[in-house]
């Protein structure tokens, strides 16, 4: 599929980083790439379950509050740091409180299957950082 | 409504999910794949189409479906309020191993949606 081509690049740095339109459609593709890159990285299915469900919860959130005029760009940057699993999702809109959206369930579960959820906003959008520990990660090593 | 019935046991695609719903007075629906944002709504205007007045039970089968979030889960909310008014029993059917199984304890909705191992009697 040319649009994943496009959109992602596997950095030196062994992560992965997507750049998409912040609509719906883009969803199950950043499901697909996480599944493929988390199993590259030693993560088993419970792990991988939970990682891509975060990330899912958050990038589906960033569709919802993207740029109320226009489609901006939805991007997801995962890296793994001393066996433990680091994703930023952005978008370049503003999240309103959960409240406004029916009570917020999916930061619920993402707090519920991540190790540490921080949501940080500002004038160029909203990014999400979470991190989940890896029972057996690749080592830098056998990953080169 | 020979029309309508066979519409109703057809297998239907709505993105990443495949929906197949058949039986009377039990019906089964099973959602396989992928449920997100992007079909929440699509697979429940099929289920809702889906409905017939002789319908007295409602299992909702996601042993076959891949990946749930919290558009999914509000769905499935909506879905067992709606048939609930309507004084329609519902299910919702996931093995303890599966992706749905996991979001619906995780979210404390097991009892809300009457979660269940397997099909069966009940």
């Amino acid at each position: 599929d040319d649009v994943a081509v496009i959109a992602v690049k596997r950095s030196t740095d062994g992560g992965l980083h997507i750049r998409l339109p912040a609509q719906s459609i883009s969803l199950a593709p950043i499901r697909a790439m996480m599944r493929r890159w988390l199993a590259i990285q030693g993560a088993n299915s419970d792990e991988t379950h939970d990682v891509v469900l975060a990330v899912g919860e958050l990038a589906s959130n960033a569709c919802i509050h993207a740029s109320p005029m226009a489609v901006g760009t939805l991007s997801v940057d995962a890296r793994m740091v001393e066996g433990v699993v680091h994703v930023v999702v952005g978008d370049e809109g503003r999240w309103r409180p959960p409240a406004d959206r029916g009570g917020g369930r999916g930061l619920t579960i993402v707090r519920a299957v991540a190790d540490t959820l921080s949501i940080e906003s500002d004038d160029h959008g909203t990014r999400a950082h979470i991190e989940r520990a890896l029972m057996s990660p690749r080592t830098e090593a056998a990953a080169k | 409504m020979t029309n309508g019935d066979e519409f109703a046991d057809a297998e239907t695609q709505h993105g990443s999910a495949t929906v197949a719903i058949s039986g009377s007075p039990t019906q089964i629906v099973r959602i396989d794949g992928d449920v997100d944002i992007a079909n929440a709504y699509d697979i429940d205007q099929r289920v809702s189409t889906a409905y017939r007045p002789e319908v007295d039970h409602v299992v909702v089968d996601l042993a076959g479906t891949t990946y749930l979030d919290s558009a999914g889960l509000a769905m499935l909310v909506r879905l067992c309020s709606r048939l609930g008014d309507a004084r329609t029993k519902v299910t919702v059917v996931a093995p303890p191993d599966s992706a749905a199984h996991r979001v619906i304890v995780l979210s404390g909705l097991s009892a809300e949606l009457r979660l269940r191992d397997e099909t069966g009697p009940t």
